[in-house]
């Protein structure tokens, strides 16, 4: 080596030699110690000096540092061969081995950082499941964890009915799905395309857990996906797979529970129409209960004063559930508005008003309404009643326990329901029972319905009981009946009893 | 449980039978099964319910809006046959004043 002194002389030293700087201190000082005027480093033909001043004397001793590329040169000057070339050499030995140690330390150390962000980033995957609900948010999440953890340069995800979702690079992923989509969706593995005239190769696999859907890798420019790369995606799209469909339960889920809710609410508001506690009527003990199979009831009564007296009714929509419950609220209140417009005391004349209100609307909803009118006049004692297709009815008049059968068929079967009424004298502890048909036909495990007779049977016993008495009494027989059957149909069930009481 | 469901002859007058039991759950079949017989031309429907051992109250709805939509177009869905527990609600209903009510087996010509 020449040197010149002309020749440049840095005094800050490259940041490559940072591993070793404060070893190459100790030895500098060491060297001037023993006699030498200066101790440089030459470096692709540049000169950094370590201790001492260049006096650029020929008497000098050099050995090379190889670990560094280009090679760097250890410079002694002021000293003479032999002992000093000997040592110096042991120097550099010393230094390059060093100098490895610590690069391999680097590395590993390196290597560490990365390995933890990725067990940071499998922690993440694996919790996502807990902080994001959203089926796009999922995607996006995993998309990002996916382009982390394989150092892939784009990741995509494709599902049905989302948008595609991108991670890294994303007009590489575009470029690369607009040639891939066709295939992608037909088959998995590796497909090679070529974009701005770098090959990649894009991974297509497919989201697990019976998810529809791609999880898309594009490789590194003219490089190649591996089969860690592989398996990670596998693993990767599983993960996602899961979620998603824990995603979709979730929304199905939600939906369900407004529904629920929704009807709920709606069985709510139509069971309002019901009256809540029995008038106090001078002369009469009433009392009534429903108690519907599902949220809602089919089943209605009702009773108002009138100027001709008390006008009651019990009736049945055909089917169950809310569609009967709507209807039933509209039968309901027909009946109120045709009684307080009624000016002649007869039931019939009031089912004929209902009729004319609601056939049409029963004709187009495709059900019709079993019902009784009943009308008590305080003065006579007597109550008349009407029977659209109804049962059970029953009178009991003085311990005898008879039917009364339908005059019409139901409400909504015919146009006309022109009938005659039925007209009793109440005496005291007489009284007129109407219930529904969820009564008497609740079958028991046997299949055997409690029946008409049964009814009877009980309400003769019951003899002298009041009217809330007698029907919390029969609805535990017919519960007992049932037994853990479920409840076939609505329950509703009404008595006007006359009482010793006189106006 | 379940219901089976078969229709007989074609053109202007056909049939129906039904057997096992006419509920809530078998509504939807036989309502479209009739109103197609209604849509492909026929007028008298003779429905046959002699195997029929349970009917509630959709079943009922079914069949009145069958035959009321069959008289709007001039013909009747006439009940063949009632079995014992039908012919019970039938009566404690008072359908039985609203349908037309036949003894005849299916297969027979109804008449009106």
């Amino acid at each position: 080596m020449s040197v010149d002194q002309s020749t440049t002389v840095l005094h800050v030293l490259p940041a490559v030699f940072n591993d070793i700087r404060e070893e190459l201190d100790h030895i500098s000082g060491a060297w001037l110690a023993a006699g030498a005027e200066c101790v440089l480093v030459d470096r692709a033909g540049l000169h950094f000096l370590l201790a001492g001043n260049p006096t650029w004397s020929s008497s000098r001793v050099e050995a090379d540092l190889e670990v560094f590329d280009p090679v760097a040169t250890l410079v002694v000057e002021g000293v003479g061969p032999g002992w000093a070339q000997t040592r110096l050499s042991a120097d550099a030995r010393m230094l390059d081995r060093l100098a490895t140690t610590r690069s391999q330390l680097s590395h590993t150390t390196a290597a560490l950082v990365e390995a933890n962000d990725q067990a940071l980033a499998f922690h993440r995957l694996a919790t996502s499941s807990t902080t994001s609900l959203g089926l796009v948010d999922i995607m996006h999440d995993l998309a990002d964890e996916a382009h982390r953890l394989t150092g892939a340069p784009a990741i995509a995800i494709l599902a049905p009915d989302s948008p595609i979702v991108l991670a890294g690079d994303h007009d590489l992923g575009k470029t690369l799905l607009d040639m891939v989509h066709a295939e992608a969706m037909s088959e998995s593995g590796v497909i090679r395309r070529v974009s701005s005239g770098l090959t990649h190769d894009v991974l297509v696999t497919p989201i697990g857990h019976d998810e529809p859907g791609l999880l898309i890798v594009a490789g590194p420019a003219d490089g190649r996906i591996h089969s860690p790369t592989r398996k990670l995606a596998a693993a990767i799209a599983g993960h996602l797979g899961g979620l998603m469909k824990r995603a979709r339960s979730h929304q199905q889920e939600l939906a369900d529970a407004r529904l629920r809710h929704e009807v709920e609410a709606a069985s709510f508001l139509a069971a309002q129409v019901l009256p809540r506690r029995s008038p106090a009527v001078p002369g009469l003990d009433l009392y009534a209960r429903n108690q519907p199979a599902r949220l809602a009831s089919g089943d209605y009564y009702t009773w108002t004063m009138t100027r001709h007296g008390l006008v009651f009714a019990v009736g049945d929509v055909s089917g169950k559930g809310l569609p009967a419950a709507l209807v039933m609220t509209m039968l309901s209140t027909a009946t109120t508005a045709a009684a307080h417009r009624d000016n002649t005391g007869n039931p019939a004349v009031i089912l004929a008003e209902i009729s004319a209100d609601v056939y049409d609307y029963l004709s187009d909803s495709g059900v019709f309404v079993t019902t009784v009118i009943g009308v008590w006049e305080p003065e006579s004692g007597v109550v008349s009643i009407v029977n659209a297709g109804h049962s059970p009815v029953l009178f009991n008049q003085q311990g005898c326990v008879e039917p009364v059968p339908p005059h019409v068929p139901p409400l909504g079967v015919l146009p006309d329901v022109s009938a005659n009424a039925v007209s009793f004298e109440l005496v005291p502890n007489d009284l007129l029972l109407i219930g529904s048909d969820g009564l008497v036909e609740q079958a028991d495990g046997d299949g055997l319905q409690f029946g008409q007779d049964r009814l009877a049977g009980a309400v003769a016993a019951n003899q002298g009981r009041t009217a809330a008495e007698l029907v919390e009494k029969l609805f535990v027989l017919v519960e007992s009946h049932c037994g853990p059957q479920p409840q076939d149909d609505d329950r509703t069930l009404l008595v006007v009893r006359r009482t010793g009481a006189r106006r | 449980m379940h219901l089976d469901i078969e229709t007989v002859g074609t053109g202007n007058q056909v049939s129906m039978v039904l057997a096992g039991r006419f509920d809530a759950h078998e509504a939807d079949p036989v309502l479209t099964g009739l109103n197609r017989l209604l849509d492909n031309g026929a007028r008298i429907i003779g429905l046959d319910l002699q195997k029929v051992e349970f009917i509630d109250s959709t079943g009922l709805a079914v069949l009145t809006r069958v035959m009321k939509r069959a008289r709007e177009l001039g013909g009747d869905l006439v009940l063949v046959a009632p079995s014992t527990p039908v012919r019970v609600i039938l009566e404690l209903t008072a359908l039985d004043r609203a349908f037309v009510i036949r003894d005849s087996g299916p297969g027979v010509p109804l008449d009106r």
